[in-house]
């Protein structure tokens, strides 16, 4: 078997390499998944990326896997991935950082998780998030925040900072997140990794923990665009069991055409104020030359409904999550008040004790929104609004290709520095936002940094459905040297 | 618009959710702050087409471009035991969940 010098390595190895290896029985999975957790048992502690390691689940199968060939279809024969803990998984805890969920276990597969595991892939954990996935830094846990693993002192982004940074940390080369408003993306962003969040109903939601049913969408994070491809190819399918999934399948279209060369790519100059941190400017402003260089024509556009983004986002998500949340009562699963007398104090005591303040804050907004007197003004006009930002993006797309932006006007802050503010923490969404009300695919990439700061994430839209022509983009981009994974340096 | 406290417990109420007269205080400062930035919604032109009664549709969730997406049928599948769905209940007496009582004694 081959000789690595594994700690210094496991960043270096994607999944499409591994798979290669598992399958041909170059590598051996027990030996490598072996090494993985011990790697992992030293550094997670530090970081708290991972909540619940499945170490016996995954040497059992990475034994059953060993003692067999590969078969055609098991295109990730082998290769480990992380679970958000918001994702269900029989057996696993799907705790969704909230006390209200403490010891409950998955009690069947998503959708995601049978077509990975059909595919051959490895649970190894769960993973860390914002509590039910409201958050953008990763603080509002009941397991406690997660760490940057590029510097220790700031946020990994939210709500898939767990799984985010386990990927950028050489936990898993594959790890899924949840994307509501920007939570696979940003994180991505901040620790210097590839996010996509494919079109609204390309990955089937069946088995997520629902947040905001119309913006939900399962994503995967990775540190190469080819890793991307395989997981897509496996998860962009037709689901049955989730109503809002596309007719279509996932087909990939990397390398197939020079996507970098006769493009149109629109800006929406205006946003780019001095709200955007100078140095992310600086690496926006820089990919756009090198594209130019590469024959990409790039055009100013303008989007007048961005102007009502953040309220119709915050409305619809709080008001869905409102709904959605209301399920956790204490009488099926999850927390139930030791102190009710009858069934009002129940409900209520149970749930005052089981969610955190960021959640109540959402679920009480929501609630609002909702309620008699108040709908129209809020909910209605926020619906209405939502249809004028998708037919104004459609509209756009009609002469332009791809629609660039950075993925957050800042790279990560430091951890406690955006909980003081409720309106602070959700402008970093300004820019992910859109990409969920309107349903298209969004991605973030990685842009090159050498300055040893902190990474900083640059973001392309496509069209609805075009998921491929994305990533085929991505991957010009990546073979070109123009994006590029942030080296993880390991440092204490 | 103006959020005054009477709103926020009577919001709270609806939500199931309990807080003390310093957290009803503490979310009536955030909550006018959010709803306050809200304001620009009131800008947003209603036209007949976006009637906001028909909010009630699933017009949110459909995609226009019918080829993209569509809605089933609902099939009813056994997929789960009640037992396997039962296994984490609080409180459960075989099939049956345990729960405080619904009705008064005096009833």
């Amino acid at each position: 078997m081959t000789n690595f010098n594994y700690s210094k390595e496991f960043c270096s190895h994607d999944a499409t390499f591994l798979a290669e290896n598992f399958r041909s029985k170059k590598l051996s999975i027990v030996e490598y998944i072996s090494n993985l957790f011990s790697y992992i048992e030293q550094e997670n502690p530090s970081l708290n990326a991972l909540t619940s390691l499945q170490k016996e689940a995954a040497l059992q199968r990475a034994k059953e896997l060993e003692h067999r060939p590969a078969q055609s279809h098991e295109i990730l024969f082998g290769v480990p991935i992380v679970l958000k803990e918001n994702i269900q998984k029989k057996g696993f805890p799907v705790q969704c950082a909230s006390r209200m969920l403490e010891g409950y276990k998955g009690q069947y597969d998503a959708t995601v998780v049978s077509l990975l595991e059909n595919a051959g892939a490895i649970f190894i954990s769960t993973a860390n998030m914002d509590e039910f996935a409201m958050g953008s830094s990763n603080e509002h846990s009941c397991h406690g925040p997660v760490k940057n693993p590029h510097h220790f002192k700031h946020s990994p982004g939210g709500s898939s900072g767990g799984s985010a940074a386990a990927c950028a940390a050489g936990f898993a080369p594959l790890a899924l997140g949840s994307d509501t408003g920007g939570s696979v993306r940003e994180p991505a962003a901040f620790c210097g990794i590839y996010g996509f969040k494919p079109t609204y109903g390309r990955i089937s939601r069946y088995g997520l923990v629902a947040f905001g049913s119309s913006l939900d969408q399962i994503s995967p994070f990775a540190r190469s665009i080819s890793d991307l491809d395989i997981i897509m190819r496996i998860l962009g399918q037709p689901d049955v069991r989730d109503a809002t999934s596309l007719c279509t399948s996932y087909e990939s279209q990397l390398g197939k055409e020079n996507f970098l060369k006769g493009r149109t790519i629109g800006v929406p100059r205006s946003l780019l104020t001095n709200a955007v941190d100078k140095r992310v400017l600086v690496a926006f402003e820089k990919l756009e030359a090198k594209m130019r260089d590469f024959g990409t024509k790039f055009v100013d556009i303008e989007i007048s409904t961005l102007k009502y983004t953040l309220s119709v986002y915050y409305v619809l998500a709080s008001a869905e999550a409102s709904s959605n949340l209301s399920r956790f009562d204490g009488i099926r699963y999850g927390h139930r008040t030791q102190q009710a007398q009858d069934l009002f104090e129940l409900y209520s005591q149970t749930r005052t004790e089981g969610f955190g303040k960021e959640v109540k804050r959402r679920i009480l907004l929501g609630t609002f929104a909702l309620s008699a007197g108040y709908y129209d003004a809020f909910y209605g006009r926020a619906l209405a609004a939502r249809d004028l930002i998708v037919e104004e993006f459609a509209k756009v797309f009609e002469t332009i290709d791809f629609i660039y932006m950075p993925t957050a006007p800042s790279s990560a802050f430091l951890l406690g520095e955006s909980s003081l503010d409720p309106m602070q923490e959700y402008l970093n969404d300004i820019f992910t936002i859109p990409a969920n009300l309107a349903k298209l695919p969004a991605i973030s990439l990685p842009a090159p940094i050498d300055d040893e700061g902190l990474p900083i994430g640059l973001q392309f839209y496509a069209p609805q459905g075009n998921d491929a022509q994305l990533l085929a983009l991505a991957y010009d981009l990546e073979k070109q040297g123009l994006v590029k994974t942030t080296a993880f340096k390991n440092m204490k | 618009m103006h959020l005054d406290k009477e709103v926020i417990k009577r919001t709270a109420e609806l939500a199931r959710l309990n807080f003390s007269e310093e957290e009803i205080i503490e979310a009536q400062k955030d909550l006018q702050k959010i709803l306050t930035s809200f304001e620009v919604l009131l800008e947003v032109p209603i036209s007949h087409e976006h009637d906001a009664r028909s909010a009630f549709s699933t017009k949110g969730l459909e995609n226009k471009d019918e080829s993209l997406s569509h809605m089933e049928k609902d099939q009813v599948e056994n997929s789960i035991t009640t037992s396997d769905f039962l296994a984490q209940t609080p409180s459960r007496e075989g099939a049956f969940v345990r729960v405080p009582a619904i009705l008064a004694q005096s009833t």
